[in-house]
């Protein structure tokens, strides 16, 4: 007994003089990262119900939860009926895309698992999709040269893809119009993506400009061969003005650096050179 | 930490929270970093807590306890980030060997890389606790609040952790944990 408390003593000790070692500073692209985040991100509202009075007779606490429910139940129908992103929501039936896209390659500086923030010198504006982003001035771009057609499934190196590609990440991004009555629900639902975060439900939400995009694959194992040594692959989604957008990026990134991208995009959906609506 | 901040911050004042970003990252990164064990999981961890503080923020009760409210976001960032980096391959760390070293300076490099491993192997909650208590300095009554567990859970979190690391170092190198050698 005696020995074990002095073994976990001993542990302890080393833990602690361990645990000294590492950064004592927070990197500045990560605030930097946070703090842009933050700056399109809505405060939630103050609960606006009172909170529960224990004191209060049990049927008063049980008609207050009630009126808590329902309050939240007719938000949730109110926002489902709203969709996603801006614009409304239209059409018929998809054909996704994706971002199951297999990996190979290489690419770049700018990005920076582990080193510094990407930096996004440069402007990339698609001559097809009706976007444009902010890259790292030494990557090469590739702009896509066919659409990205309904049901089609995008490989890196397809030609409806924009492809800006550095020495240790790359970035791709397409976009289509919505069917005819497709629904942004629907669109979702036929895409799919190369999610590794489940059903759309479950996809976590990041502004780019006024629309909300949906990260649908947020940093799991690139397919394919890796590209560079973390080979982590990300994607998102987003609807504005009746147009899907995807854009993907993998290679050695973080899902700060992913973020700073889509916080560079600018979507400009009537530029598409397929705008108006496929029948 | 600054009071008068929080409360801006918690009405929507993005520059007061700005501010209150400034004064906390370091602690929360290091700590998050300490339990993760990896720079890019730590950054993300960062970044999400920090999101998830300022759009809960107005549910904050107490501006009094915000930096203890924060670190509780952070360790639950940190849960998430270690269930993701599950489908990733283990990180390799190379440890830093300038030149030829003594025998106590290979000893002690060993031992560090034996604790590294053994603590990887830890499940995340017992990490966190180990942390807190260790790193940061929390009595266990702290972190039991902190993290809104029983106080008898973070006890025997940081027992199991302590045991977990100890029969590590046993299984990984009987020879290096023989008494005083960390002494």
């Amino acid at each position: 007994m005696t020995d074990d408390r002095s073994d976990d003593r001993t542990v302890e000790r080393a833990a602690r003089s361990w645990l000294e070692e590492g950064p004592t500073r927070a990197p500045e692209h990560a605030i930097r990262a946070a703090l842009a985040r933050i700056e399109s991100t809505p405060q939630e509202r103050d609960w606006p119900f009172p909170r529960p009075n224990l004191r209060a007779p049990l049927i008063a606490r049980a008609m207050t939860g009630l009126a808590v429910v329902t309050a939240i139940l007719l938000g949730g129908v109110l926002l489902a009926q709203r969709g996603i992103g801006p614009g409304p929501a239209a059409s018929p039936t998809p054909s996704p895309t994706s971002s199951a896209i297999p990996s190979t390659t290489p690419a770049p500086s700018g990005s920076s698992a582990d080193g510094g923030p990407p930096v996004l010198t440069a402007t990339f504006v698609s001559p097809r999709n009706g976007y444009s982003v902010q890259y790292p001035g030494d990557w090469k771009a590739t702009p896509a040269t066919a659409n990205w057609e309904a049901g089609a499934v995008n490989q890196w190196g397809s030609a409806a893809l924009d492809e800006l590609r550095g020495a240790t990440a790359r970035f791709a991004g397409t976009s289509q119009p919505l069917a005819t009555g497709q629904t942004t629900t629907e669109w979702l639902a036929a895409y799919g993506g190369g999610s590794c975060l489940g059903p759309p439900a479950k996809w976590l939400s990041v502004p780019i400009g006024t629309a909300t995009a949906l990260i649908d694959a947020d940093g799991c194992q690139a397919p394919g061969p890796p590209l560079g040594k973390g080979g982590r692959i990300f994607d998102a989604v987003v609807i504005a003005g009746q147009r899907a957008y995807s854009f993907t990026m993998d290679g050695e990134l973080s899902h700060a650096d992913f973020v700073a991208f889509l916080a560079t995009v600018t979507l400009d959906p009537v530029t598409a050179v397929d705008a108006s609506p496929s029948p | 930490m600054d009071r008068d901040l929080v409360e801006q911050a918690r009405r929507g004042d993005r520059e007061a929270f700005a501010a209150l970003v400034l004064q906390v990252s370091d602690s929360l990164y290091t700590v998050a970093h300490r339990i993760l064990r990896d720079t890019s999981l730590a950054e993300d961890a960062l970044q999400n807590a920090l999101v998830i503080a300022w759009r809960r923020l107005p549910h904050l009760r107490e501006p009094d306890r915000f930096e203890a409210w924060l670190h509780r976001i952070l360790v639950h960032a940190c849960y998430d980030e270690s269930q993701r980096s599950r489908h990733w391959t283990a990180n390799v760390r190379v440890l830093p060997v300038d030149g030829p070293s003594t025998p106590d300076r290979s000893a002690e490099l060993a031992d560090r890389d034996e604790l590294e491993r053994a603590f990887r192997r830890l499940p995340v909650d017992q990490r966190a606790v180990f942390v807190l208590h260790h790193y940061v300095g929390l009595p266990l009554v702290e972190i039991a609040e902190l993290l809104e567990i029983p106080a008898g859970t973070a006890r025997s979190r940081l027992h199991y952790a302590t045991r977990g690391l100890r029969a590590a170092l046993v299984a990984d190198d009987e020879p290096t944990i023989s008494r005083g050698r960390f002494a």
